[in-house]
Protein backbone atom coordinates (compact mmCIF):
# COMPACT_ATOMS: atom_id res chain seq x y z
CA UNK A 1 0.00 0.00 0.00
CA UNK A 2 1.33 3.47 -0.80
CA UNK A 3 2.12 5.85 1.82
CA UNK A 4 0.09 9.31 1.85
CA UNK A 5 0.56 12.31 3.75
CA UNK A 6 -2.31 15.07 3.29
CA UNK A 7 -1.68 18.78 4.02
CA UNK A 8 -2.57 22.57 3.47
CA UNK A 9 -0.17 25.30 1.64
CA UNK A 10 -1.94 27.41 4.73
CA UNK A 11 -0.59 25.62 7.64
CA UNK A 12 2.65 24.13 5.77
CA UNK A 13 4.45 26.02 3.22
CA UNK A 14 5.68 24.16 0.31
CA UNK A 15 9.31 25.07 1.47
CA UNK A 16 8.45 23.04 4.08
CA UNK A 17 7.46 20.24 2.17
CA UNK A 18 10.07 19.81 -0.02
CA UNK A 19 12.97 20.29 2.71
CA UNK A 20 11.50 17.57 4.10
CA UNK A 21 11.11 15.69 1.14
CA UNK A 22 14.30 16.26 0.42
CA UNK A 23 15.30 15.09 4.27
CA UNK A 24 13.57 12.02 4.17
CA UNK A 25 14.57 10.83 0.73
CA UNK A 26 11.51 10.55 -0.51
CA UNK A 27 10.56 9.16 -3.29
CA UNK A 28 6.70 9.29 -5.19
CA UNK A 29 4.34 12.24 -6.29
CA UNK A 30 3.96 15.74 -4.51
CA UNK A 31 0.21 16.55 -5.99
CA UNK A 32 -0.88 20.22 -5.41
CA UNK A 33 -4.31 21.21 -5.85
CA UNK A 34 -5.57 20.35 -8.90
CA UNK A 35 -2.91 20.85 -11.46
CA UNK A 36 -0.05 20.72 -9.96
CA UNK A 37 2.91 17.96 -9.67
CA UNK A 38 6.32 16.94 -8.95
CA UNK A 39 7.77 13.71 -9.01
CA UNK A 40 10.81 12.75 -6.73
CA UNK A 41 13.65 10.34 -7.07
CA UNK A 42 15.23 9.42 -3.67
CA UNK A 43 14.48 13.06 -2.29
CA UNK A 44 15.44 14.61 -5.73
CA UNK A 45 12.89 17.16 -8.06
CA UNK A 46 13.30 14.79 -11.00
CA UNK A 47 9.52 16.06 -12.91
CA UNK A 48 7.60 19.14 -12.06
CA UNK A 49 4.38 20.38 -13.98
CA UNK A 50 1.82 22.95 -13.08
CA UNK A 51 -0.70 23.18 -16.56
CA UNK A 52 1.14 22.83 -19.55
CA UNK A 53 4.60 24.61 -17.53
CA UNK A 54 7.13 21.60 -17.15
CA UNK A 55 10.39 21.68 -15.55
CA UNK A 56 12.20 24.28 -13.40
CA UNK A 57 9.97 27.07 -14.28
CA UNK A 58 6.83 24.73 -12.78
CA UNK A 59 9.14 24.75 -9.67
CA UNK A 60 8.94 28.18 -9.90
CA UNK A 61 5.44 28.71 -10.32
CA UNK A 62 4.49 26.26 -7.51
CA UNK A 63 5.81 28.99 -5.05
CA UNK A 64 3.23 31.44 -5.78
CA UNK A 65 0.36 29.20 -4.72
CA UNK A 66 -0.58 30.35 -1.67
CA UNK A 67 -3.51 28.62 -0.32
CA UNK A 68 -3.93 24.68 -1.86
CA UNK A 69 -3.89 21.05 -0.40
CA UNK A 70 -1.25 19.16 -0.89
CA UNK A 71 -0.72 15.65 -0.66
CA UNK A 72 2.51 13.64 -0.72
CA UNK A 73 2.10 10.12 -2.55
CA UNK A 74 4.89 8.28 -1.46
CA UNK A 75 6.16 5.51 -4.19
CA UNK A 76 8.47 4.50 -6.76
CA UNK A 77 11.48 6.61 -7.86
CA UNK A 78 10.15 9.02 -10.40
CA UNK A 79 12.10 9.06 -13.24
CA UNK A 80 14.68 11.40 -14.92
CA UNK A 81 17.58 13.92 -14.06
CA UNK A 82 17.38 15.75 -11.15
CA UNK A 83 15.90 19.39 -11.69
CA UNK A 84 18.82 20.92 -9.70
CA UNK A 85 20.00 20.99 -6.35
CA UNK A 86 16.64 20.62 -3.39
CA UNK A 87 17.71 23.98 -1.20
CA UNK A 88 18.36 26.12 -4.63
CA UNK A 89 15.44 25.04 -5.77
CA UNK A 90 13.69 26.28 -2.63
CA UNK A 91 15.44 29.20 -1.89
CA UNK A 92 15.04 30.23 -5.81
CA UNK A 93 10.95 29.74 -5.58
CA UNK A 94 10.73 31.69 -1.71
CA UNK A 95 12.84 34.80 -3.79
CA UNK A 96 10.24 34.48 -6.65
CA UNK A 97 7.77 34.27 -4.16
CA UNK A 98 8.92 37.59 -2.21
CA UNK A 99 9.87 39.56 -5.39
CA UNK A 100 5.86 38.81 -6.84
CA UNK A 101 4.55 40.26 -3.11
CA UNK A 102 6.94 42.93 -3.55
CA UNK A 103 5.83 43.79 -7.49
CA UNK A 104 2.25 43.13 -7.48
CA UNK A 105 1.12 46.25 -5.72
CA UNK A 106 3.64 48.45 -7.59
CA UNK A 107 2.20 50.98 -10.34
CA UNK A 108 4.39 51.32 -13.15
CA UNK A 109 5.05 53.18 -16.38
CA UNK A 110 6.91 53.03 -19.51
CA UNK A 111 9.81 54.84 -19.97
CA UNK A 112 11.54 53.22 -22.71
CA UNK A 113 11.12 49.81 -24.16
CA UNK A 114 11.48 50.58 -28.04
CA UNK A 115 14.25 47.81 -29.36
CA UNK A 116 13.69 45.39 -25.83
CA UNK A 117 13.34 42.30 -26.43
CA UNK A 118 10.06 41.20 -24.41
CA UNK A 119 8.85 37.34 -24.03
CA UNK A 120 5.28 37.32 -24.76
CA UNK A 121 4.06 37.09 -21.23
CA UNK A 122 6.30 39.98 -20.35
CA UNK A 123 5.09 42.07 -23.31
CA UNK A 124 1.41 41.54 -22.14
CA UNK A 125 2.35 43.30 -19.13
CA UNK A 126 4.60 45.83 -20.31
CA UNK A 127 1.31 46.81 -23.03
CA UNK A 128 -0.84 47.12 -20.41
CA UNK A 129 0.99 49.12 -17.84
CA UNK A 130 -0.76 52.71 -17.92
CA UNK A 131 0.49 54.55 -14.82
CA UNK A 132 -2.51 54.02 -12.57
CA UNK A 133 -3.42 49.92 -12.46
CA UNK A 134 -0.77 47.78 -10.72
CA UNK A 135 1.02 45.22 -11.85
CA UNK A 136 -0.75 42.52 -10.09
CA UNK A 137 -4.35 43.60 -12.12
CA UNK A 138 -2.37 44.19 -15.40
CA UNK A 139 -0.87 40.70 -15.19
CA UNK A 140 -4.57 38.73 -14.64
CA UNK A 141 -6.17 40.68 -17.07
CA UNK A 142 -3.28 39.55 -19.62
CA UNK A 143 -3.32 36.16 -18.13
CA UNK A 144 0.64 36.12 -17.23
CA UNK A 145 2.19 33.97 -14.91
CA UNK A 146 4.05 35.25 -12.38
CA UNK A 147 6.75 33.33 -11.93
CA UNK A 148 7.61 34.40 -15.79
CA UNK A 149 7.31 38.15 -15.25
CA UNK A 150 9.02 38.78 -12.02
CA UNK A 151 12.63 38.65 -13.54
CA UNK A 152 12.36 40.40 -16.75
CA UNK A 153 10.31 43.02 -14.49
CA UNK A 154 12.75 44.03 -12.23
CA UNK A 155 15.39 44.31 -14.85
CA UNK A 156 13.49 46.70 -16.80
CA UNK A 157 12.58 48.24 -13.70
CA UNK A 158 16.40 48.25 -12.63
CA UNK A 159 17.69 49.09 -16.44
CA UNK A 160 15.54 52.05 -16.20
CA UNK A 161 12.82 51.19 -18.92
CA UNK A 162 10.15 51.17 -16.68
CA UNK A 163 10.12 53.38 -13.53
CA UNK A 164 7.73 53.13 -10.41
CA UNK A 165 5.08 55.89 -10.51
CA UNK A 166 5.18 57.67 -7.28
CA UNK A 167 1.56 58.96 -6.84
CA UNK A 168 -0.43 56.85 -8.65
CA UNK A 169 -3.84 57.93 -9.71
CA UNK A 170 -5.15 55.16 -8.78
CA UNK A 171 -3.63 54.42 -5.66
CA UNK A 172 -6.27 52.80 -3.68
CA UNK A 173 -6.81 49.55 -5.47
CA UNK A 174 -9.63 48.52 -3.99
CA UNK A 175 -11.40 51.02 -5.75
CA UNK A 176 -11.25 49.03 -8.61
CA UNK A 177 -13.32 46.67 -7.49
CA UNK A 178 -15.88 49.39 -6.25
CA UNK A 179 -16.27 51.37 -9.42
CA UNK A 180 -17.64 48.89 -11.12
CA UNK A 181 -20.61 48.04 -8.95
CA UNK A 182 -22.13 44.53 -8.55
CA UNK A 183 -20.88 43.38 -11.18
CA UNK A 184 -17.53 43.49 -9.46
CA UNK A 185 -18.29 40.84 -7.44
CA UNK A 186 -18.09 38.57 -10.77
CA UNK A 187 -15.05 40.18 -12.29
CA UNK A 188 -12.35 38.08 -13.05
CA UNK A 189 -9.26 39.55 -11.22
CA UNK A 190 -9.34 40.30 -7.59
CA UNK A 191 -8.04 43.91 -6.21
CA UNK A 192 -4.12 43.71 -5.13
CA UNK A 193 -3.00 45.08 -1.99
CA UNK A 194 -2.19 48.61 -1.55
CA UNK A 195 1.76 49.03 -1.34
CA UNK A 196 3.27 47.87 2.40
CA UNK A 197 0.25 45.29 2.78
CA UNK A 198 1.13 41.85 3.20
CA UNK A 199 -1.42 40.12 0.77
CA UNK A 200 -3.27 38.36 3.84
CA UNK A 201 -4.09 34.43 4.54
CA UNK A 202 -7.29 32.78 2.24
CA UNK A 203 -8.81 31.28 5.17
CA UNK A 204 -7.95 33.82 8.00
CA UNK A 205 -9.42 36.18 5.70
CA UNK A 206 -12.73 34.14 5.47
CA UNK A 207 -13.32 33.80 8.89
CA UNK A 208 -12.85 37.15 9.44
CA UNK A 209 -14.94 38.01 7.01
CA UNK A 210 -18.03 35.59 8.29
CA UNK A 211 -17.61 37.00 12.16
CA UNK A 212 -18.14 40.35 10.78
CA UNK A 213 -20.62 39.44 8.61
CA UNK A 214 -22.62 37.74 11.78
CA UNK A 215 -22.38 40.97 14.04
CA UNK A 216 -23.54 42.96 10.72
CA UNK A 217 -20.05 44.31 10.47
CA UNK A 218 -20.68 45.21 6.97
CA UNK A 219 -17.23 47.22 6.06
CA UNK A 220 -15.20 44.50 7.93
CA UNK A 221 -17.03 41.57 5.88
CA UNK A 222 -16.65 43.25 3.04
CA UNK A 223 -12.69 43.96 2.97
CA UNK A 224 -12.12 40.80 4.25
CA UNK A 225 -13.53 38.58 1.40
CA UNK A 226 -11.65 40.90 -0.85
CA UNK A 227 -8.81 40.15 1.07
CA UNK A 228 -9.81 36.19 0.72
CA UNK A 229 -10.25 37.01 -3.14
CA UNK A 230 -6.72 38.69 -3.09
CA UNK A 231 -5.72 35.34 -1.95
CA UNK A 232 -7.36 33.17 -3.68
CA UNK A 233 -8.70 34.81 -7.38
CA UNK A 234 -12.26 33.85 -8.72
CA UNK A 235 -12.89 31.96 -5.30
CA UNK A 236 -16.62 31.17 -5.64
CA UNK A 237 -16.88 31.19 -1.69
CA UNK A 238 -15.42 34.47 -1.48
CA UNK A 239 -16.99 35.73 -4.33
CA UNK A 240 -20.80 34.47 -3.06
CA UNK A 241 -19.84 35.96 0.57
CA UNK A 242 -19.02 39.13 -0.69
CA UNK A 243 -22.22 39.61 -2.61
CA UNK A 244 -24.64 38.63 0.25
CA UNK A 245 -22.34 40.83 2.35
CA UNK A 246 -23.31 43.53 0.11
CA UNK A 247 -26.90 42.55 -0.10
CA UNK A 248 -27.02 42.73 3.41
CA UNK A 249 -25.53 46.24 3.43
CA UNK A 250 -27.62 47.52 0.83
CA UNK A 251 -31.10 46.28 2.82
CA UNK A 252 -30.02 47.54 5.59
CA UNK A 253 -29.30 51.00 4.26
CA UNK A 254 -32.95 50.99 2.30
CA UNK B 1 17.20 18.22 13.96
CA UNK B 2 16.36 15.40 11.48
CA UNK B 3 17.51 11.92 12.42
CA UNK B 4 16.86 9.14 9.86
CA UNK B 5 17.19 6.00 12.28
CA UNK B 6 17.22 3.73 9.14
CA UNK B 7 20.01 5.52 7.27
CA UNK B 8 21.64 6.57 10.76
CA UNK B 9 22.49 9.80 9.87
CA UNK B 10 21.68 13.20 11.83
CA UNK B 11 21.29 16.61 10.13
CA UNK B 12 21.62 19.62 12.45
CA UNK B 13 20.37 23.09 10.26
CA UNK B 14 22.90 26.32 11.02
CA UNK B 15 21.92 29.01 9.98
CA UNK B 16 23.65 32.72 9.67
CA UNK B 17 21.17 35.82 10.01
CA UNK B 18 21.90 39.13 10.06
CA UNK B 19 21.59 41.98 8.10
CA UNK B 20 22.48 42.93 4.69
CA UNK B 21 26.43 42.53 3.99
CA UNK B 22 27.09 42.02 7.61
CA UNK B 23 29.91 38.91 6.64
CA UNK B 24 27.09 35.98 6.62
CA UNK B 25 28.63 34.60 3.05
CA UNK B 26 32.19 36.23 3.99
CA UNK B 27 31.52 33.44 7.45
CA UNK B 28 30.32 30.69 4.61
CA UNK B 29 33.27 31.37 2.34
CA UNK B 30 36.13 31.30 4.81
CA UNK B 31 34.79 27.78 6.34
CA UNK B 32 34.02 26.45 3.30
CA UNK B 33 37.50 27.11 2.03
CA UNK B 34 39.10 25.46 5.17
CA UNK B 35 37.18 22.53 5.54
CA UNK B 36 39.13 18.79 3.65
CA UNK B 37 37.71 18.15 0.30
CA UNK B 38 36.41 14.59 1.55
CA UNK B 39 34.30 16.40 4.23
CA UNK B 40 32.18 18.88 2.25
CA UNK B 41 29.89 19.76 0.03
CA UNK B 42 29.92 22.00 -3.13
CA UNK B 43 29.10 25.81 -1.35
CA UNK B 44 25.93 26.67 -3.42
CA UNK B 45 25.26 30.06 -3.92
CA UNK B 46 22.49 32.13 -5.91
CA UNK B 47 22.25 35.09 -7.00
CA UNK B 48 19.38 37.60 -7.53
CA UNK B 49 18.89 37.90 -11.26
CA UNK B 50 17.81 41.95 -11.02
CA UNK B 51 20.10 43.46 -8.45
CA UNK B 52 23.02 40.89 -8.96
CA UNK B 53 23.58 41.03 -5.27
CA UNK B 54 24.25 37.24 -3.48
CA UNK B 55 21.03 35.99 -2.23
CA UNK B 56 21.55 32.64 -0.39
CA UNK B 57 24.47 30.09 0.26
CA UNK B 58 24.50 27.07 1.40
CA UNK B 59 27.14 24.02 1.84
CA UNK B 60 26.64 20.55 3.97
CA UNK B 61 29.81 19.43 5.82
CA UNK B 62 30.12 15.95 7.20
CA UNK B 63 31.36 16.43 11.06
CA UNK B 64 31.76 12.35 11.51
CA UNK B 65 30.17 9.98 13.94
CA UNK B 66 27.76 10.68 17.21
CA UNK B 67 26.29 8.05 19.14
CA UNK B 68 26.67 5.68 16.08
CA UNK B 69 24.73 8.20 13.88
CA UNK B 70 26.78 9.70 11.13
CA UNK B 71 26.49 13.84 11.48
CA UNK B 72 25.73 16.05 8.56
CA UNK B 73 25.39 19.84 9.22
CA UNK B 74 23.85 21.89 6.40
CA UNK B 75 24.74 25.83 6.60
CA UNK B 76 23.07 28.76 5.45
CA UNK B 77 22.66 32.35 5.25
CA UNK B 78 19.75 33.97 4.72
CA UNK B 79 19.09 36.92 2.18
CA UNK B 80 19.28 40.67 4.08
CA UNK B 81 17.07 42.54 1.89
CA UNK B 82 14.31 43.16 3.87
CA UNK B 83 11.82 42.38 1.04
CA UNK B 84 12.95 38.61 1.42
CA UNK B 85 10.43 37.72 4.19
CA UNK B 86 9.25 34.29 2.85
CA UNK B 87 12.59 33.25 2.13
CA UNK B 88 14.33 33.96 5.30
CA UNK B 89 11.10 32.24 7.05
CA UNK B 90 11.53 28.87 5.07
CA UNK B 91 15.56 29.28 6.15
CA UNK B 92 14.65 28.94 9.41
CA UNK B 93 12.28 26.41 9.57
CA UNK B 94 13.57 23.62 11.28
CA UNK B 95 16.94 25.47 12.17
CA UNK B 96 18.91 23.83 14.98
CA UNK B 97 21.15 26.92 15.58
CA UNK B 98 22.22 30.50 14.72
CA UNK B 99 24.99 32.38 14.27
CA UNK B 100 23.83 36.54 14.46
CA UNK B 101 26.10 38.24 12.24
CA UNK B 102 25.95 42.22 13.23
CA UNK B 103 27.42 44.69 11.61
CA UNK B 104 30.10 46.59 14.07
CA UNK B 105 29.95 49.28 11.05
CA UNK B 106 28.34 52.66 13.14
CA UNK B 107 26.17 53.13 10.35
CA UNK B 108 24.52 49.82 10.51
CA UNK B 109 23.42 49.91 13.96
CA UNK B 110 19.79 50.23 13.36
CA UNK B 111 19.81 47.87 10.21
CA UNK B 112 21.22 45.19 13.36
CA UNK B 113 18.13 46.06 15.39
CA UNK B 114 15.97 45.61 12.30
CA UNK B 115 17.23 42.49 11.37
CA UNK B 116 17.40 40.47 14.87
CA UNK B 117 13.72 41.84 15.58
CA UNK B 118 12.79 40.00 12.08
CA UNK B 119 14.42 36.39 13.36
CA UNK B 120 12.99 37.00 16.67
CA UNK B 121 9.20 37.36 14.67
CA UNK B 122 9.82 34.50 12.26
CA UNK B 123 10.61 32.34 14.93
CA UNK B 124 8.02 33.54 16.26
CA UNK B 125 5.72 32.62 14.17
CA UNK B 126 7.05 29.11 13.79
CA UNK B 127 5.91 28.60 16.98
CA UNK B 128 9.82 29.14 18.89
CA UNK B 129 11.38 31.21 20.92
CA UNK B 130 14.51 32.73 20.52
CA UNK B 131 16.15 31.59 23.69
CA UNK B 132 15.16 27.85 23.02
CA UNK B 133 17.06 27.77 20.00
CA UNK B 134 20.97 27.67 20.64
CA UNK B 135 22.78 30.75 19.41
CA UNK B 136 25.88 32.85 19.84
CA UNK B 137 26.51 36.43 18.42
CA UNK B 138 29.21 37.53 16.12
CA UNK B 139 30.30 41.04 16.42
CA UNK B 140 31.80 41.39 13.22
CA UNK B 141 34.12 43.68 11.12
CA UNK B 142 35.43 44.81 14.69
CA UNK B 143 38.25 46.14 12.43
CA UNK B 144 35.77 49.37 10.56
CA UNK B 145 36.92 52.80 12.21
CA UNK B 146 34.54 53.82 15.22
CA UNK B 147 33.43 50.21 15.85
CA UNK B 148 30.12 50.12 17.71
CA UNK B 149 31.76 49.18 21.09
CA UNK B 150 30.97 45.56 22.39
CA UNK B 151 29.09 46.88 25.08
CA UNK B 152 27.17 48.67 23.39
CA UNK B 153 26.40 45.81 20.91
CA UNK B 154 25.70 43.60 23.76
CA UNK B 155 23.29 45.95 25.39
CA UNK B 156 20.98 46.15 22.64
CA UNK B 157 21.08 43.07 20.51
CA UNK B 158 22.10 40.54 23.53
CA UNK B 159 20.37 41.02 26.41
CA UNK B 160 20.37 37.44 26.93
CA UNK B 161 24.09 37.10 27.09
CA UNK B 162 24.17 34.66 24.84
CA UNK B 163 27.81 33.51 23.84
CA UNK B 164 29.34 36.21 21.72
CA UNK B 165 32.38 36.37 19.47
CA UNK B 166 34.28 39.12 18.07
CA UNK B 167 35.41 38.95 14.12
CA UNK B 168 37.16 40.10 11.18
CA UNK B 169 35.10 37.60 9.02
CA UNK B 170 37.25 39.13 5.76
CA UNK B 171 40.25 37.90 7.71
CA UNK B 172 39.17 34.93 8.83
CA UNK B 173 39.08 36.19 12.67
CA UNK B 174 36.57 34.49 14.87
CA UNK B 175 35.03 32.28 11.70
CA UNK B 176 36.59 29.21 13.23
CA UNK B 177 35.64 29.87 16.93
CA UNK B 178 31.85 31.26 16.17
CA UNK B 179 30.90 27.87 14.20
CA UNK B 180 32.59 25.40 16.59
CA UNK B 181 30.71 27.08 19.58
CA UNK B 182 27.33 26.89 18.09
CA UNK B 183 28.45 23.43 17.13
CA UNK B 184 28.82 22.15 20.35
CA UNK B 185 25.71 24.76 21.82
CA UNK B 186 23.67 22.97 19.51
CA UNK B 187 24.81 18.98 20.62
CA UNK B 188 24.44 20.30 24.05
CA UNK B 189 21.17 21.15 23.90
CA UNK B 190 20.00 17.93 22.48
CA UNK B 191 21.19 15.90 24.88
CA UNK B 192 19.72 18.24 27.80
CA UNK B 193 16.50 18.60 26.21
CA UNK B 194 16.06 15.41 24.24
CA UNK B 195 18.71 13.00 24.39
CA UNK B 196 17.04 10.97 22.07
CA UNK B 197 20.47 10.34 20.17
CA UNK B 198 21.54 7.89 22.94
CA UNK B 199 17.91 6.91 23.28
CA UNK B 200 18.10 5.61 19.29
CA UNK B 201 22.08 4.67 19.48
Amino acid sequence: MPEILLGHLHHVSLASVLQLAEGESFSGWIRIGEKSKMGFSNGNITQASIGDLVGVAAVREQFLIKSARFVLDKGQPVDGPALGHVMSLVMDGCRIADEWHRLCPMVLDVVEVDGVALQPDVHGVVDGLDGSRCVFEIAMKVGARGSGVVDPLLMLLENGNLAEVADPKHELVDDWFFQSGDQSVDAPAPTPAPSNRPIPEYYDALDTGRVALKIREFATAEAAFLDALLARPEDRIATQNLRRTRQLRDLELS
Amino acid sequence: MRMNPRKRTLTVKIVYYGPGLSGKTTNLQVLHGRFPADNKGALVQLDTESERTLFFDYFPLALGNLAGFKVKVDFFTVPGQSFYHATRRAVLDGVDGIVFVADSSPSREEANGVSHGDMVRNLDGSGRKLEDVPHIYQWNKRDVRGAIPVKVLERTLNPEQALSVEAVAKDAVGVFETQSLLIRAVFNHVRAQQGWVRKHA
